[in-house]
């Protein structure tokens, strides 16, 4: 098992990093979108969303469209950076260790 | 994927988590060719059906092209009226096509206005639509790394030299209807196919 001590401990958690996966790949996305592609529970994912705010990773934007409330999640620069690291990261080590 | 326990992933583990939901949040944004359809469909059986009238030497050879006019004027309408619909995710290439195609629109606005007020032929003014229509094919088939949507972008744009060539306007509307035939509904339906296959995939999953 390789030592994970300098891995960013936000990202280095299954469902955030799959959250913060999919906001990479799109502008912004809605809860209902993020929870159907990573299987979580409404209140599991709500938890580990406001962890990648408090984090300043995401952005959160809550709204009401149509009479219906909505949340939108948005990568920020922040988000960007920390995220190319942490594949960088894992990367270098994968290659380290072959 | 459940990622419902913080257990611990390996280096390897990691990577294929971030690979599959790149690959998820893509698939969800896949074009469904429904737009390429409606249209190509529209275009080819008005190029088509102007074709044939003038060779039958009809009165209004352009009555096809008039009731197109029309329907797009009852969609654009019905588009501003009706109430739209949220979108669950918005991506960057989506949000860079709705404004190329407004771009788009406004060009292919001003090439009818110009023909309807005589500024410019008939003949000239479609094989200008070609000509816009094969840049919205080359970008869109380049985005999407489409090599048919390409290949019909290249197509329509000879089909557009052709029209500017061979003015006759029965060539014309048949270069049209080829370059609709390649660049719309060829692209729309192997969209279709690939969007059907995804269905099923995750269907499997």
């Amino acid at each position: 098992m390789m030592d994970f001590k300098e891995l960013d401990p936000v990202l280095h958690s299954q469902l955030r990093l799959a959250i913060m996966s999919v906001l990479i790949s799109v502008k912004e996305a809605e809860f209902t979108f993020l929870k159907e592609k990573t299987n979580a529970t409404a209140g599991n994912l709500s938890v580990q969303i406001n962890k990648l705010k408090d984090a300043e990773y995401i952005e959160v934007i809550k709204q009401f469209k149509e009479n219906y409330p909505q949340t939108i999640c948005k990568i920020t620069p922040k988000g960007i950076t920390a995220f190319e690291e942490y594949v960088k990261s894992i990367q270098s080590y994968l290659n380290t260790g072959k | 994927m459940t990622p419902e326990q913080d257990k611990p992933m390996t280096g390897q583990e990691s990577l294929d988590l971030i690979q599959s939901m790149i690959n998820s949040a893509k698939e969800s944004t896949v074009n469904k060719g429904d737009g390429f359809l409606v249209w190509g469909w529209m275009l080819f059986i008005c190029a088509v059906s102007s074709a044939v009238l003038i060779y039958t030497d009809y009165a209004s050879p352009f009555l096809p092209w008039n009731i197109f006019m029309l329907v797009c004027v009852i969609m654009l309408i019905y588009g501003i009226v009706k109430p739209r619909k949220i979108p669950r995710v918005r991506t960057y290439m989506g949000d860079l096509f709705r404004n190329f195609a407004t771009g788009f629109y406004i060009c292919v606005f001003i090439v009818v206005f110009a023909m309807n007020f005589n500024t410019v032929s008939t003949s000239i003014a479609f094989a200008f639509l070609l000509m816009l229509y094969g840049l919205m094919m080359y970008v869109m088939g380049v985005s999407m790394k489409q090599r048919a949507m390409i290949a019909g972008a290249v197509i329509t744009w000879l089909c557009c030299i052709a029209s500017l060539l061979m003015a006759k306007l029965i060539f014309v509307m048949s270069f049209t209807a080829l370059a609709v035939l390649a660049g719309y509904l060829i692209p729309g339906y192997i969209l279709r196919t690939e969007w059907k296959k995804q269905q099923q995939s995750e269907k499997v999953r």
